[in-house]
């Protein structure tokens, strides 16, 4: 309890220096509020253009894909608010022998590198995202219960820590391998399509690809099947075992990682 | 010349160093295509053509589409050079006798080419592995096109990109215009859906700006459509290369004057 505490407290910190920071680079701090309202506009136009004179698709209709694109809109939004420029910092600190000073701290190094570069101007994002979820709701006359309104919450929070597990299994091989950019243009690419396509198109081994091995198509579609459809057993029984498969092995890389870490000749 | 080749050559030794890098690199197609036939597979269950493409068209137009994008290593080169400027330890390119531009360009192409000879023997496999659902170039002119093309737009993203690049010396973060930019150019120029799917009034708009023959083009040239463009697209890339070119000189001379060197 005591070590919850503390953690909260170095939560806050870091959340007001950055604000501080940030308020004192008021051009970065708005330009980093364009950058995310761009992405939303130019994915909502792909997404757009893609379903323009599609009715359906595998049985989801055009409001169950407005939740879709607003549920991913909210996840982007809080994970680049919460961890993103933090964990992609990592490979950088890795490379030049930054890391030094966070393991000689008496904080948990990962906690640490994972919130302090809090981006208060990503939170904007999830409004246009919580105003698609709202209006898909009231078109799709969906009967708003406290059940479902947790259930929803509770995996979109579950999705939050899967995208940072796997975020971070990618910023560890920098540990092992000089340069990964390429890694994070692979990323990009699956982050990119799994916004723009539900994981409900996905068949066969397709769908063991992008549901299991990469899981990127559950970010998404999981807390949207959810509150527009409905998720059955087996469906969550998948989704918690993914989310705490990767939570393992996220961490299991990170020490790995660390073990590998020589300073600044790594 | 030689000092350019030179850059080049480094440049292409360095490449080969992160092996890791440009391998991971090389399954991007992979990937791009595999998401590409899961999504247009079911576009296509109750449809025969969308966009004037068929779905071997589609699939087709996303592998050459992609290929180009990978050809383009300039954009990540921003990074670096935006580094090199913020942090004091651009002033080397100014003391050498090589033109920044020219460093950029010949490292941009070097490292280019390395991708190619790897992405290649991808894409060739790709092609082989689903050559059911591909088609092959419509005529061996209309390669030939889709390359000179494809490369014009190589070049401009490069002009592109060190433009972007430049804005460091006024601005002391430009992570921000950097994304924004690459999110622009990858819609407009056709990397995440074709062009043909917009409304033909937009598609009409587009012929007057380059991004129309960077990626969608030169796909839409080797697909055998839209071969009737292909002289204004030859003019509208060259006008806008030289456009590109002049900015770059003149905005360096005029930034390189507010640079102190010194770093932050």
């Amino acid at each position: 309890m005591k070590k919850l505490k503390r953690h909260v407290r170095l939560l806050k910190m870091f959340f007001s220096f950055r604000l501080s920071n940030r308020m004192i680079y008021r051009a970065s701090f708005w330009t980093a509020v364009f950058v995310d309202v761009s992405l939303f506009l130019i994915q909502l136009a792909v997404f757009s253009v893609l379903f323009y004179d599609v009715d359906s698709i595998n049985g989801w209709n055009k409001y169950q894909m407005v939740f879709f694109v607003g549920t991913f809109t909210i996840i982007d939004g809080l994970d680049m608010f919460l961890y993103f420029f933090g964990v992609i910092g990592i490979p950088a600190k890795i490379r030049e022998g930054k890391l030094d000073i966070y393991l000689t701290k008496p904080v948990n190094t990962l906690f640490w590198l994972t919130f302090e570069n809090m981006d208060i101007g990503s939170l904007f994002t999830c409004i246009p995202g919580i105003i698609m979820v709202v209006t898909a709701s009231v078109m799709l006359g969906i009967r708003i219960t406290l059940r479902r309104v947790l259930g929803y919450i509770l995996l979109l929070l579950m999705m939050i820590a899967l995208l940072y597990n796997l975020m971070l299994i990618i910023r560890c091989l920098a540990f092992f391998f000089i340069k990964t950019g390429a890694l994070d243009e692979l990323e990009g690419e699956l982050i990119g399509f799994s916004f723009r396509v539900p994981g409900i198109v996905f068949r066969g081994v397709a769908k063991f690809v992008v549901y299991v091995l990469l899981p990127y198509a559950l970010l998404a579609t999981i807390p949207a099947q959810f509150f527009t459809d409905s998720l059955s057993g087996g469906m969550w029984l998948l989704v918690i075992g993914v989310a705490a498969a990767f939570t393992l092995l996220a961490q299991w890389v990170w020490r790995l990682g660390l073990k590998h870490y020589g300073s600044a000749s790594s | 010349m030689g000092k350019y080749l030179e850059t080049g050559k480094v440049s292409m030794k360095a490449q080969i160093t992160y092996r890791f890098d440009v391998g991971v690199g090389s399954i991007i197609p992979f990937i791009r295509v595999f998401l590409a036939y899961a999504l247009w597979k079911v576009l296509f269950a109750a449809k025969t053509e969308i966009g004037g493409m068929s779905f071997e068209m589609m699939m087709t137009y996303h592998l050459v589409a992609s290929f180009l994008t990978r050809l383009d290593q300039s954009v990540n080169m921003v990074w670096d050079m935006a580094e090199e400027i913020r942090e004091g330890r651009f002033s080397k390119y100014m003391v050498r006798p090589i033109s920044p531009l020219g460093h950029f360009l010949a490292e941009s192409l070097a490292k280019t080419l390395y991708i190619l000879l790897v992405t290649l023997a991808t894409v060739a496999f790709l092609a082989v592995v689903m050559r059911r659902i591909l088609v092959p170039p419509s005529s061996l002119a209309n390669l030939a096109g889709a390359c000179l093309m494809g490369f014009m737009g190589l070049v401009f993203l490069s002009l592109l990109n060190y433009l972007t690049a430049l804005l460091a010396f006024k601005f002391n973060d430009i992570t921000g215009w950097h994304i924004m930019k690459n999110n622009a150019v990858d819609f407009l120029a056709g990397a995440l859906v074709p062009l043909s799917l917009l409304p033909a009034w937009i598609q009409d708009v587009m012929r007057f700006f380059p991004f129309y023959y960077v990626y969608y083009y030169p796909a839409s040239l080797y697909l055998g459509l839209k071969t009737e463009q292909f002289v204004t697209g030859l003019i509208v890339m060259a006008l806008w290369i030289v456009l590109l070119w002049g900015l770059s000189v003149i905005v360096y001379h005029r930034f390189r004057r507010i640079y102190e060197g010194v770093g932050n």
